[in-house]
């Protein structure tokens, strides 16, 4: 699985497909390329979807497709799930999709956040997501973790519990425009220890959090 | 994420709008990127499935009245 692109801007067509966007709000929007076509069985989906509820709790509050018209006849409810399946490829796109969004809401401080994820007819494993987003960087940001964790639990990988010190520093970073950017510092500030600052720090430069996107 | 480099680049759809380029993977050209961003294609003849999903900000009162409801019973 990958990203082929990423772009920021206002995307007219989507309010034809979604009409409860926020209208002078932009959008991300994300190709996901190579998505895995078997998609996940209902024990992986719910696994996954704890374990990443770990990591963004509040994505047990989303909506996800109610009282939505084109939503598809085929989809399926999990007890204690706020994400539906539909057995496809477009499940591991859509959980993606998901994360992207709680992070617009909880690092990005959006009051409200919606998303799209639309699957291509050909290719198939081809998906364009729509999130609406006020800050590019943070966008920017959330695809790439987003893409990162989903792609690490579907090979199987727990996910390291040290992951929720990147989204603290993110989160630190978006209310503390002026602070530290020095690990050591940083440590002493958050009273971390060095290595989780470090860590925190190199996650946040790979995936391109201080990428300057004005 | 190996072999993907950032991008800056701004070009206008087809709409007028101004369209910034964030990222690009090394395995595609600018043109190929463009193409993948500005949408020229009719959504219904594109995208075989689309599903919606929304997060909000919990209301302070939202939190109060759900605790209030849990210690009543």
């Amino acid at each position: 699985m990958k990203i082929l692109a990423i772009a920021y801007g206002h995307f007219p067509k989507v309010f034809k497909l979604y009409s409860r966007f926020q209208p002078d709000v932009g959008h991300l929007k994300v190709v996901l390329d190579d998505v895995p076509s078997d998609g996940f069985d209902q024990a992986d989906f719910v696994a996954t979807y704890r374990q990443l509820a770990t990591f963004f709790p509040s994505i047990t509050e989303h909506s996800c497709c109610e009282e939505w018209e084109s939503a598809p006849l085929f989809i399926r409810e999990e007890q204690g799930v706020s994400i539906k399946r539909v057995g496809e490829s477009a499940d591991v796109a859509h959980l993606i999709e998901h994360v992207i969004v709680d992070m617009q809401v909880n690092i990005g401080g959006m009051q409200r956040c919606s998303g799209l994820t639309c699957g291509w007819r050909d290719p198939e494993n081809r998906f364009d997501l729509f999130v609406e987003c006020i800050d590019s960087r943070i966008g920017l940001f959330a695809a790439q973790f987003a893409v990162y964790l989903v792609s690490r639990m579907l090979s199987k990988r727990k996910l390291s519990g040290r992951y929720k010190f990147v989204l603290q520093l993110a989160k630190y970073f978006t209310e503390n425009p002026e602070a530290h950017t020095n690990a050591r510092a940083l440590s002493t500030e958050l009273n971390w220890s060095v290595g989780n600052a470090e860590m925190a720090m190199s996650r946040l430069h790979k995936f391109g959090f201080f990428h300057a996107t004005s | 994420m190996k072999g993907c480099k950032i991008v800056r680049t701004l070009h206008i759809n087809e709409s007028g709008n101004r369209i910034k380029n964030l990222f690009v993977s090394d395995e595609i050209s600018r043109k190929e990127a463009a193409e993948l961003v500005n949408d020229s294609e009719p959504f219904s003849s594109k995208y075989r499935i689309v599903l919606n999903c929304k997060s909000e900000r919990r209301k302070a009162g939202e939190h109060r009245k759900l605790t209030v409801g849990i210690g009543s019973d």
